[in-house]
């Protein structure tokens, strides 16, 4: 009986700090909802550990060591000059408030500053079609945190990872959908 | 023959049988490779086609291959190098899951880790294609490419450029 108390025990401290480890990863998802005749959906699970282990050794043009070079683009842009870095430190500064609003023809677009995230609602007029992204500005900070024409894509894996989860992206087209959100679950069940 | 000649026979032969088992169990051990390789081919006309291996031949079969084509394999794949190797670490030590599943009308695929076992499944109306293996073999596979191309555990990424800026016709 006592054996078998110390085995129980011996498996329960070598369990928990994995099953604490797993739960504690964080987990990137994708759901793609293709409406429509023969549609597909397509679900996707990364972690974001291995987007943090990856990126930093991908080479490809405009992304260096996790980096992505923004001056070509920015030099396509022309002479006007954005202050990001200003813009945001002024976002973060005041308290929740509407920060855009355009009434287009067939769509609104609204971007908020909603508690720490930065939110974006695209709504077009027939209410079809509507567009959520909502951004933790730990992620845009840590983003922005490198040189000043470029985004360090790792500071902001590694940002929203300590985000604590929740939807990004959410699209609604008719019958078509797509969700990008985080959480701690290596499954979308 | 005599007898003796017969003992010594017997005894160069059974040396021979420990010496080359022992070769070939000490290289299966020496990667740690458990598990199984499945490959399975299921055609809705009645054709099936079912392949196990256990993974420990991996080794072997590896040590098989001449080194000239690991070491172009591995010379294709340089620049890619860091980022596989990174990869395939984070992968082995990745709990249950899939990673990428599509489900459509006449087609379902599914790529994911399950039992410590890569799979690719493929399901669709004509066929069903479903293949595994242990998670352990990349491993295998890395540091056998990395033997044979010592300069891989140091390559550093290369830039890569797309077709698209190098076609000057663009």
């Amino acid at each position: 009986m006592q054996r078998k108390a110390i085995i129980g025990i011996l498996a329960l401290a070598l369990a928990a700090p994995m099953a604490l480890a797993a739960e504690k990863s964080p987990w990137l998802h994708i759901k793609v909802i293709e409406g429509g005749e023969g549609g597909e959906t397509v679900r996707v699970n990364i972690p974001l550990s291995l987007a943090e282990a990856v990126l930093p050794l991908v080479e490809i043009e405009m992304f260096h060591h996790g980096k992505l070079d923004l001056s070509e683009l920015i030099n396509e842009v022309g002479d006007m000059e954005i202050d990001i870095r200003g813009i945001l430190e002024a976002v973060r500064k005041t308290g929740d408030a509407e920060l855009v609003n355009i009434q287009g023809d067939d769509q609104t677009v609204r971007v908020t500053k909603s508690g720490d995230f930065l939110v974006v609602k695209v709504t077009d007029k027939g209410g079809k079609e509507t567009v959520d992204v909502r951004l933790p500005l730990k992620v845009v900070d840590a983003l922005i945190s490198g040189e000043e024409d470029e985004l360090d894509l790792i500071a902001g894996v590694r940002a929203l990872g300590e985000s604590g989860g929740g939807d990004l992206v959410t699209v609604q087209d008719g019958d078509e959908s797509v969700r990008i959100w985080v959480d701690y679950k290596n499954s979308m069940e | 023959m005599s007898s003796r000649g017969r003992l010594i026979l017997g005894i160069v032969l059974g040396s021979l049988f420990v010496a080359t088992t022992s070769v070939v169990a000490y290289t299966a051990a020496s990667f740690h490779l458990t598990g199984t390789i499945a490959v399975e081919v299921m055609e809705r006309d009645g054709n099936h086609i079912s392949l196990k291996l256990p993974a420990a031949v991996v080794p072997v079969v590896l040590s098989l291959v001449p080194d000239k084509c690991l070491r172009e394999a591995a010379r294709e794949m340089q620049p890619w190098w860091p980022a596989a190797r990174a990869a395939i670490q984070e992968i082995v030590n990745l709990p249950e899951t899939t990673f990428v599943e599509v489900e459509g009308d006449d087609e379902h695929v599914r790529v994911g880790i399950r039992d410590g076992h890569f799979f690719v499944m493929v399901d669709s109306e004509d066929e069903s294609i479903h293949i595994s293996f242990p998670t352990g073999i990349l491993k295998s596979v890395l540091k056998k490419l990395e033997g044979v191309n010592p300069e891989l555990q140091t390559a550093h990424p290369r830039t890569l450029h797309s077709s698209y800026h190098n076609d000057p016709s663009i």
